[in-house]
């Protein structure tokens, strides 16, 4: 017999005892106070204030062209190394609109295969699936986000994305991704910048992951 | 036994180490406020969330066999290999024989308290593969040569100059770095370990039965381990199972409320699989290792079956007043404080581990605390009840009672002692030791029935 089948039937011998139980379910809403109203200037304030708290860098702007000029202060305070970005048409459009940028840019076709050249890029350019109001975090799937490396490697990540993306908690976001399934291997939710209190739990930013996080958020009409 | 004395000494030696205790005062203050005040702010009703996750947690044991099959099938068609493990010595020889076939020398490993249930770094050091441990606690306990002090918070016991006094001896930086200066010492020496290592080994802190592994964390160290190199092995015990994505909406921050007091961890990554066709980057190949270890028998037994809900929050370590007083290393086990001391002897056996279920006042905060209603110590009581019961051979203090028994249920034997103890009594004063001696009460010359049926008190 294997482990698995010895460790399958020692669970279904044991089983026939237990009493039945019925899954609960329980919206966000119902269990969470900070849960907020469903309208874009509520979420953005509340996201905007729970990612600051965390010492995320949150920009708001009014056009692409802004948000262009948010990403150039934002670089301008990162050393002046290559800035890997995401493939995708808002990334685009949006440093479309400046000409210095371009040239540090390096696109997801030409990310080299090697994590060890992956490592010295300055600063990682992502979109996000869904920003989640509540806690000020970023769901991002791999699949859409340029990769695994390309939000965690570099010390900085950028997020660009629009009021659209917005939902209130979580149970929203993961509804949402449930509803564009896609073949995706990896999902993360990231809230704030990487951060460590495990030396007589003094807060440090930047333990492994990225020291910051910026999120642009592109205001959609 | 020998587990017993060695618990007893270094319980003892703790319990008088002001500065131990001065230590872990500090953390544990920090950590009680911030999850205090996170419970009120961000739930309607902590005790509401409380029951929610029990009950989710109780639905998946109920059906376990079943949820685990649906993992399996279900994270297999995404490409990853499973593989089922009864104890440690056979997830430990799964390990073996995965990073033999693949030449691998070098790890990079994430926090796991799975992996030192079935101690990896031991075996991986004894194959000549280097392990670097990324997570910022257990690199310092790793350098220091040490186990982990505490399921959440590995270097709990150890001060910023203790770190420092570390680091500068091992990584050559000032012995008066700051916590922020030798977090930076822990980034740059780990940096080119993700990018070089050959395999990335975690645990997880949830599976999903729609097939997934989901692990939560603060530094990043876990979702660099599960990007760069190209094999990802996961320790996960069977117990870890929720039904699907969902269910994290309630979990998450459950489970980070409980463990450190925030609202949620900084990153909280689902791994469905390896890299997937048209995917930018990603291990080829994830490997989960599904760890057994005791906790099918526990499952068997319908009164401990309830604490494989334990989500290893480690709130009820922080809220024990004996972890506190004697500390993670005294009881020398993976899982320390009140959940350790339950599941422990029914892991490693009853009989040198049970001394443990006696570690407790039974004052019942473990229970109170518990994000997932764990009723902790009654579950110590069971436990000691259990031990009792196993015990083989004469036990004196069975028999003891017994005879006691017998005698105070017959008013005629109990006269009969009275009048034996009567008459003894010179002689017992002459063989009892001294101290027994003076302890000895001496009989009543009449019984009380007697003195009534001789009317004293009318």
């Amino acid at each position: 017999m294997s482990a698995r089948e010895n460790i399958l039937n020692r669970l279904r011998q044991a089983e026939k005892s237990a009493q039945e139980h019925t899954l609960p379910h329980v919206h966000d809403q119902e269990l969470y106070r900070d849960f907020p109203e469903e309208s874009p200037e509520v979420m953005l304030d509340l996201f905007a204030r729970r990612l600051v708290a965390l010492q995320g860098e949150f920009y708001a702007a009014a056009s692409e062209l802004e948000a262009a000029e948010k990403l150039l202060h934002i670089l301008s305070s990162a050393g002046d190394g290559p800035v890997a970005v995401q493939e995708h048409t808002l990334l685009h459009s949006v440093v479309e609109h400046n000409t210095g940028l371009r040239n540090r840019l390096v696109f997801e076709q030409n990310f080299p295969e090697d994590a060890r050249e992956f490592a010295a890029f300055e600063a990682g350019i992502t979109t996000a699936d869904w920003l989640i109001a509540r806690s000020g975090s970023i769901l991002l799937r791999t699949n859409r986000a340029g990769g695994r490396r390309l939000s965690v490697l570099p010390p900085l990540h950028v997020v660009i994305a629009t009021t659209g993306q917005l939902v209130p908690s979580l149970e929203q976001g993961l509804d949402r991704i449930r509803a564009q399934e896609a073949d995706w291997s990896y999902m993360t939710l990231i809230t704030g910048p990487s951060r460590t209190a495990d030396i007589e739990k003094i807060l440090v930013l930047g333990a492994h992951g990225p020291k910051r996080l910026a999120v642009i958020v592109i205001e959609q009409n | 036994m020998k587990t017993k004395s060695e618990f007893l000494r270094k319980a003892a030696v703790k319990a008088g180490d002001k500065i131990h205790r001065a230590k872990i005062l500090k953390a544990i203050t920090t950590y009680t406020g911030k999850v205090e005040g996170m419970k009120s702010a961000q739930y309607h009703d902590w005790q509401q969330a409380r029951s929610l996750a029990a009950q989710t947690k109780n639905y998946v044991l109920r059906h376990l066999p079943d949820l685990l099959e649906q993992f399996e099938r279900n994270i297999t068609a995404n490409g990853a290999q499973v593989l089922w493990a009864e104890d440690a010595a056979e997830a430990r020889e799964h390990i073996r024989r995965i990073f033999r076939e693949r030449k691998v020398r070098k790890v990079v490993k994430s926090k796991s308290m799975t992996t030192e249930e079935i101690e990896v770094n031991e075996l991986l050091g004894g194959e000549g593969i280097e392990v670097l441990e990324s997570d910022l606690g257990e690199l310092i306990v790793q350098l220091a040569g040490e186990k982990p002090y505490h399921i959440v918070t590995p270097a709990m016991h150890k001060s910023r100059q203790d770190i420092a006094a570390l680091f500068h001896e091992k990584l050559g930086v000032p012995a008066s770095s700051s916590a922020e200066e030798l977090t930076m010492a822990a980034r740059d020496h780990l940096r080119s370990a993700y990018v070089t290592a050959d395999a990335g080994i975690t645990g997880a802190n949830f599976l999903l039965a729609e097939g997934a592994i989901v692990m939560t964390e603060n530094e990043g160290n876990g979702r660099l381990t599960m990007s760069c190199p190209p094999v990802h092995v996961v320790i996960a015990g069977i117990e870890k199972i929720l039904p699907a994505m969902e269910n994290l909406a309630l979990f998450l921050p459950l489970l980070t409320t409980s463990g450190t007091g925030q609202q949620i961890t900084c990153y909280n990554s689902v791994v469905r699989g390896p890299r997937a066709a048209g995917e930018q980057d990603g291990p080829q190949e994830m490997i989960v290792i599904l760890l057994d270890n005791g906790r099918s028998a526990m499952y068997g037994e319908p009164e401990f079956q309830h604490a494989l809900r334990c989500i290893r929050c480690g709130a009820c370590l922080n809220a024990c007043p004996v972890y506190r007083t004697v500390g993670g290393h005294a009881y020398g086990t993976t899982y320390q404080g009140p959940i350790g001391s339950v599941i422990t002897p029914h892991m490693r056996g009853m009989a040198e581990f049970s001394h443990l279920s006696s570690a407790s006042s039974l004052c019942g905060a473990c229970t109170q605390v518990c994000p997932v209603q764990i009723d902790l110590h009654h579950l110590l009581l069971k436990n000691r009840a259990k031990a009792t019961e196993e015990k083989r051979g004469v036990d004196l203090w069975q028999v003891g009672f017994a005879g006691w028994a017998r005698v105070m249920t017959s008013r005629k034997r109990l006269e009969g002692v009275r009048r034996l103890a009567v008459a003894g009594e010179a002689s017992l004063r002459v063989i009892l030791p001294h101290a027994l001696r003076k302890r000895l009460p001496l009989p009543a010359k009449k019984s009380f029935a007697r003195l009534w049926q001789e009317g004293a008190g009318r």
